[in-house]
């Protein structure tokens, strides 16, 4: 993970939003990832700390060639039905590669615990506002989510 | 171009204060409610929406308006069908169907339920399946989900869950018909098939109210409200079945829609005309999803009743838990309605907002038909929650439609931050109302002071002649994801 990846969370009145950001839309597409999960209470991993074993999980979406916004809400709603499906938290992320209208990587599921989901439940990835694209200090993606 | 005050509880948003607008907006709001749908930007949406093809009448906004995603919470849209009008799954939502449903009782608080409300609260979070994922209290195999998606209620009922006599209380009747079942995905299934008979998360809840006050008498007898009444609240909806579907088509249009030329304001507007293959392809699945809402009410409803038995020890029918009506807030129905003088077919868009028939509408069922279609309206957690009635005049103000819910007044976050939800807890336990909570710590973004005063919200519809206020329930006892 580069020093420049990070997310934070947009207001938003009924909803939420991630603006994530890093050095590659990789990178990007990462920290959008772990905003949802850590939304949903479902980040189970600190960097540094030793992982517990969990299942890793490929993920490979479609979109239109040139359409990174539409590949981030695919990923990131193909991620949210793995949560809901496996009734998993994730213990980690790794896109491989984005380009050419596809997102591949794993996402590394994990037991959700003994507390549960201490978060908010996400319905869906929404199309609004939607970007992804070259940033100021690498690439920055922002999208939200209804909750 | 700015928008002015065209009558009492009447704003218009002129055609030009965005680009591409084809009609006005309008939004039903007292002045503050206005100032602050401003000040959110969900009046940018209102006009945003009045750019859809084919698009009649008005783009119209309740007075519960806030930020949405694409449409703003609140808004109703009808295009026209024959003209090329489209369909907008984001005027629809991911929560497919989701809804609210009344049950009335013979029991009165004081007298009956106050010495056991905690145990009966404690009794229906043991009952109602809460909080997100978990199992619903009826999970389906793949046959059972195909029969709930084509038949909403009838399953569970032919099962020998419910009351037959529930389905003529519900829109539609209890069953959506023209479902498209082969287009309700797998992953949308899947998603569902456990979930049957659950209330998820959010500002989903079952709650035991009071009522406190009747404002027409009329309409509470012909419900059977009287004062000090105990009734009971469900609002939930198509669960991750309905995301799903929703997410499977929004995906579809999105990527069809330029190819037809449409452009618009906010991708999640995307649309395309009612009668193009894949917007009839959405449309059954947004039947089919929104078939599923209604039998999630309806097995929750077997559910309350039992725990209603098991604390009083009597029946659910000696207990008089009669339903008085099921709504739903968010869908897109193929209705009649009058513009320019002739009778036309709208795809009538209510995304936060719940259809209001007037008295003598053919669709009303026959007991309410004099007083016009029951609308409920829940407020936020801890306050009061209201009884409605369509007005008379909603068909030609709105299209037939009124308020939701209270509205929200601030973000989860900004909520979070002005109190957490121990405290909140706490607080409405001294105030007497029991809350039995999943995820306690979430309960902050629910706080009354996140969401608009919904005694508000009913008086500026009742002030637009949207609807009336019948009757006014307080809360005694809440389940919460």
């Amino acid at each position: 993970m580069s020093a420049r990846a990070g997310f934070e969370f947009l207001e938003h009145t009924a909803d939420v939003g991630i603006r994530s950001f890093g050095a590659s839309v990789e990178e990007v597409f990462e920290q959008a990832t772990r905003g949802l999960a850590e939304i949903i209470g479902a980040w189970r991993w600190d960097p540094g700390a030793e992982i517990e074993a969990g299942d890793e999980v490929p993920v490979a979406v479609d979109a239109d060639p040139g359409d990174l916004a539409g590949l981030l809400v695919d990923w990131l709603s193909e991620v949210l039905y793995l949560h809901e499906v496996r009734d998993a938290a994730f213990g980690g992320v790794r896109v491989e590669r984005v380009g050419g209208g596809r997102a591949e990587g794993t996402v590394t599921l994990v037991p959700a615990g003994p507390g549960g989901f201490e978060g908010t439940p996400v319905k869906a990835v929404t199309y609004h506002r939607l970007k992804v694209g070259p940033g100021p200090d690498g690439w920055v993606a922002e999208v939200y989510l209804d909750i | 171009m700015e928008p002015s005050k065209r009558e009492p509880y009447t704003f218009e948003v002129p055609v030009g204060y965005v680009e591409g607008m084809r009609v006005p907006g309008v939004v039903f709001a007292t002045d503050e409610l206005f100032a602050r749908a401003r000040q959110d930007r969900a009046v940018d949406q209102v006009a945003n929406v009045a750019t859809l093809p084919g698009i009649v009448g008005a783009s119209f906004a309740m007075p519960d308006i806030h930020w949405g995603y694409g449409f703003p919470i609140g808004g109703v849209a009808a295009t026209d069908v024959e003209a090329g009008g489209v369909v907008s799954p984001g005027g629809v939502g991911f929560d497919i169907g989701c809804g609210v449903r009344l049950l009335r009782s013979d029991l009165e608080f004081e007298r009956d339920v106050r010495p056991r409300l905690r145990e009966l609260v404690g009794r229906l979070a043991r009952r109602i399946p809460a909080g997100p994922g978990g199992r619903g209290l009826l999970p389906l195999d793949r046959t059972g989900i195909q029969q709930v998606l084509a038949g909403g209620v009838r399953y569970p009922l032919s099962r020998g869950v419910g009351w037959e006599e529930d389905a003529a209380l519900c829109e539609d009747e209890g069953t959506v018909p023209d479902v498209r079942l082969e287009q309700v995905s797998d992953r949308a299934r899947e998603r569902g098939a456990p979930q049957l008979g659950s209330l998820g998360g959010g500002n989903h809840f079952l709650e035991v109210q009071v009522v406190d006050e009747i404002r027409d008498q009329r309409a509470a007898q012909a419900m059977g409200l009287f004062p000090g009444q105990v009734c009971v609240m469900i609002h939930t909806g198509s669960r991750g079945l309905g995301h799903q579907a929703c997410t499977d088509h929004l995906r579809t249009l999105d990527r069809l829609m330029p190819r037809l030329g449409i452009k618009l304001p906010d991708r999640q507007l995307a649309c395309l005309p009612v009668a193009h293959e894949a917007a009839q392809a959405y449309l059954g699945a947004m039947r089919a999803s929104a078939n599923f809402a209604l039998a999630n009410r309806h097995v929750l409803t077997d559910g309350l009743r039992a725990a209603f038995a098991e604390v009083f020890g009597r029946s659910a029918r000696e207990l008089g838990l009669h339903l008085i009506y099921d709504v739903s807030h968010n869908q897109a129905k193929l209705e009649e309605h009058e513009v320019d003088g002739r009778r036309r077919t709208l795809c009538v868009h209510r995304k936060g907002a719940t259809r209001a028939f007037g008295p003598g509408h053919p669709d009303v069922p026959e007991r309410y038909r004099e007083v016009g279609q029951p609308v409920l309206v829940p407020g936020s957690m801890g306050t009061a929650s209201y009884v409605l009635v369509g007005h008379q005049e909603s068909a030609r103000r709105s299209f037939a439609s009124t308020c939701h819910g209270a509205g929200r007044a601030m973000s989860r976050t900004e909520a979070k931050r002005g109190i957490r939800g121990t405290q909140l807890l706490r607080e409405l336990e001294r105030d007497g109302i029991v809350v039995a909570a999943k995820n306690p710590k979430a309960l902050g973004e629910e706080a009354p002071n996140a969401y608009k005063d919904a005694g508000v919200v009913v008086e500026a519809c009742e002030g637009a002649g949207l609807s009336r206020v019948v009757a006014r329930m307080r809360p005694a006892g809440t389940v919460k994801g």
